[in-house]
């Protein structure tokens, strides 16, 4: 048998033990593992794997996983959520559909915190359902725009995929991030323009409060002061042309956010700008941010005095649990990707379509349709790191007539949104899940139902990011 | 803050590998954060050493070689979540075609996958002890600090062996229909 046949056999096989209830990061452990001893016998795998899994997890950049997500696991401990969700309330509630509106919002904001969707996802459904149930919105609604939210968690940055896939592929994080931003604001964007038509459409799915009569809480100036002084500033900066106007632009969001949050939330959010703006500016690496995020997000947290002994310990072993999962299945696919490496597979695929005259446009369509296909049945980082070993290089091949570099994280960003399709579309979805095990008294069909709407905005926002690679690159451009 | 999902929303009976590993798990989210309280440290020193301030105390600036702390740190962080995340039975699998199974028959045919899993960290735990062996022979050293590696591989490895006994145990509790 010929290597590629060889692992067009293990791919199958896989895939078989996945149906079966193996544990996706096992089976990639075992047939990867199966797949070398065939092809290069048993004594050069036991000798790779005297050393591989130490070597590959005594890694820097992967340090950023488990650091992540104890910044978002003590965020979520700490209460963040709630505020964040509050302050989006005064902001958005007297539209029609604005406290969904106010979900979304406050999801893009923890967004900036915490990179996984699981995450934001339970954090909302605890802090914001009963609040919108009380305001009587329809229960698949709030489910589905508490599971569509909970994307946001990985589609603003930092974001754990995004780390993976900058891992699997060796690409630079700090432009992934880049990349991400404004794909992730336009998700957030389109998410409030379906909520605004589902609501115009079907009032009675989301009833417009009538004027709260609780005593406003008296709000101070500072904030408004300390955005106008900032925005000054940079306004003297461009016009003295310090800054070219894009730069400014981007600038100005800073006091534009800390203008609308709540002086409660205040910490939090600028954690996150520092964190993910000292990425951006290359002020510090990914670890380093990191690091700065989770021990800032725990002072805060005990500033604050929201942060117990034990909400700690819970951070911890939810840390703990997370990214062992993830760790279990990146083991996995190392050695899956050594075997598919041994089999001359990749190669072998990015010669063959990049010689066969498919469009480049044609083959990634393709692409991201089969991931939708995957999507529904399996889980999205074990899809992503199952096929890039595969799609990447054939990805590397074709000519999208820009640098391979840059088509790389286009690509990357390109994959990240399919995930978040994944998570919240049936027959499977993750979030969909997540919230229905706190909405009890929402059936899951309607949660699928309410989230519909949501895909297809999805579904528009890929295809505009297909025919713009701007829409991703022009940040990563603008900060290189 | 309710707790719906964490270790604490199946509290009462906590099965002891459950308790041992999280307190395995715990430890290792402790070296995590103490590399991040390195970086952190590292960060504000190489920050202060730019700032206008520098010539006042010289001797502060950047940790040298912090990477390799955080490298370190990052393996032994990782090997000990891996047998916490197997307890707490957080592996990702898909039952999108078994899910019209038994629970009794799921439980059997997981802890089947249990064995397998155990038999494969164990061959891996018996490779991890022979490339610990190499490490100490060699007695090599990292880079920057000069730190001997192979400790570090010992502990990996003896996580690596805790986690092939947690899988043992999950797969015999699953077996016998206590998970």
């Amino acid at each position: 048998m010929s290597g590629v046949t060889v692992a067009a056999v293990g791919f199958l096989a896989m895939l078989v033990l996945i149906a079966v209830r193996m544990p996706v990061g096992l089976s990639m452990l075992v047939v990867g593992a199966a797949g070398y001893i065939h092809l290069s016998g048993l004594q050069p795998f036991l000798a790779y794997m005297k050393t591989n899994p130490y070597q590959q997890f005594s890694n820097y950049t992967l340090s950023v996983i488990p650091l992540f997500v104890l910044m978002g696991a003590l965020a979520e401990r700490g209460g963040i959520a709630g505020a964040l969700f509050r302050s989006a309330e005064s902001a958005f509630g007297r539209f029609r559909g604005g406290y969904a509106m106010a979900v979304i919002g406050a999801c893009t904001a923890f967004g900036a915190i915490c990179g996984s969707s699981v995450a934001t996802t339970a954090t909302f459904g605890r802090a914001a359902l009963p609040e919108l149930d009380k305001y009587g919105y329809d229960g698949g609604l709030s489910t589905g725009v508490i599971a569509v939210g909970g994307t946001l968690g990985i589609l603003i940055p930092p974001s754990v995929i995004l780390v993976v896939y900058a891992i699997t592929t060796e690409q630079n994080i700090a432009k992934l991030f880049q990349a991400a931003l404004i794909p992730g604001l336009l998700a957030a964007l389109f998410y409030c323009i379906v909520i605004a038509v589902v609501a115009r459409r079907n009032p009675q799915l989301a009833p417009v409060a009538e004027r709260s009569q609780e005593p406003r809480r008296p709000k101070t100036l500072l904030p408004k002061l300390l955005a106008a002084a900032l925005l000054a500033a940079i306004a003297v900066q461009f016009a003295r042309g310090a800054v070219g106007l894009e730069h400014a632009a981007l600038m100005a969001l800073v006091p534009v956010l800390i203008a609308f949050v709540d002086v409660a939330v205040m910490p939090a959010i600028l954690v996150a700008v520092i964190v993910v703006g000292g990425i951006y500016g290359g002020i510090f690496t990914p670890t380093e941010g990191a690091a700065v995020g989770a021990v800032a997000m725990l002072l805060i947290g005990l500033a604050q005095r929201k942060l117990s002994a034990g909400d700690i310990l819970l951070a911890i072993r939810q840390t703990a649990e997370t990214s062992g999962m993830i760790f279990i299945i990146l083991l996995g696919a190392e050695v899956f990707g050594a075997f598919l490496a041994l089999s001359h597979l990749p190669t072998a695929a990015a010669e063959t379509i990049a010689g066969s005259g498919l469009s480049p446009h044609m083959v990634l369509v393709a692409m991201m349709v089969l991931y939708i296909l995957l999507g529904a049945v399996m889980d999205e980082l074990a899809m992503i790191l199952l096929t890039l070993p595969v799609f990447f290089p054939v990805v590397q091949g074709l000519d999208f007539g820009m640098p391979p570099d840059e088509v790389g994280i286009w690509f990357g960003i390109l994959v990240l949104m399919v995930v978040g399709v994944g998570l919240v579309a049936p027959p499977i979805g993750l979030n969909v899940f997540v919230v229905s095990a706190i909405a009890k008294g929402v059936p899951i069909e309607r949660t699928y139902r309410g989230v519909l709407p949501f895909v297809g905005a999805d579904i528009v926002r890929i295809a505009l990011v297909i025919l713009f690679p701007g829409t991703a690159l022009w940040l990563v451009r603008l900060l290189a | 803050m309710s707790e719906l999902s964490g270790p604490d929303a199946r509290q009462g009976r906590v099965p002891l590998v459950v308790r041992a590993s999280g307190v395995v798990a715990v430890l290792g989210g402790l070296i995590s954060l103490a590399t991040a309280v390195v970086v952190v440290l590292s960060v504000a020193g190489r920050w202060f050493r730019g700032s206008a301030f520098a010539s006042l105390a010289p001797g502060i600036g950047p940790i040298d070689g912090d990477f390799e702390y955080v490298k370190m740190g990052t393996a032994i962080a990782v090997f000990a979540f891996l047998p916490y995340a197997q307890a707490m039975r957080s592996n990702i699998v898909v039952d999108t075609f078994t899910n019209k199974l038994s629970t009794r028959t799921v439980d059997r045919i997981d802890a089947f996958w249990d064995l397998v899993y155990a038999a494969m960290m164990g061959v891996l735990t018996g490779c991890m002890v022979l490339g610990t062996r190499d490490f100490l022979k060699s007695g090599e050293t990292t880079m920057m600090l000069q730190f001997v590696v192979w400790p570090a591989i010992a502990v990996c490895t003896l996580l690596s062996g805790v986690l092939t006994l947690v899988a043992v145990v999950t797969a015999v509790r699953l077996a016998r229909g206590q998970a």
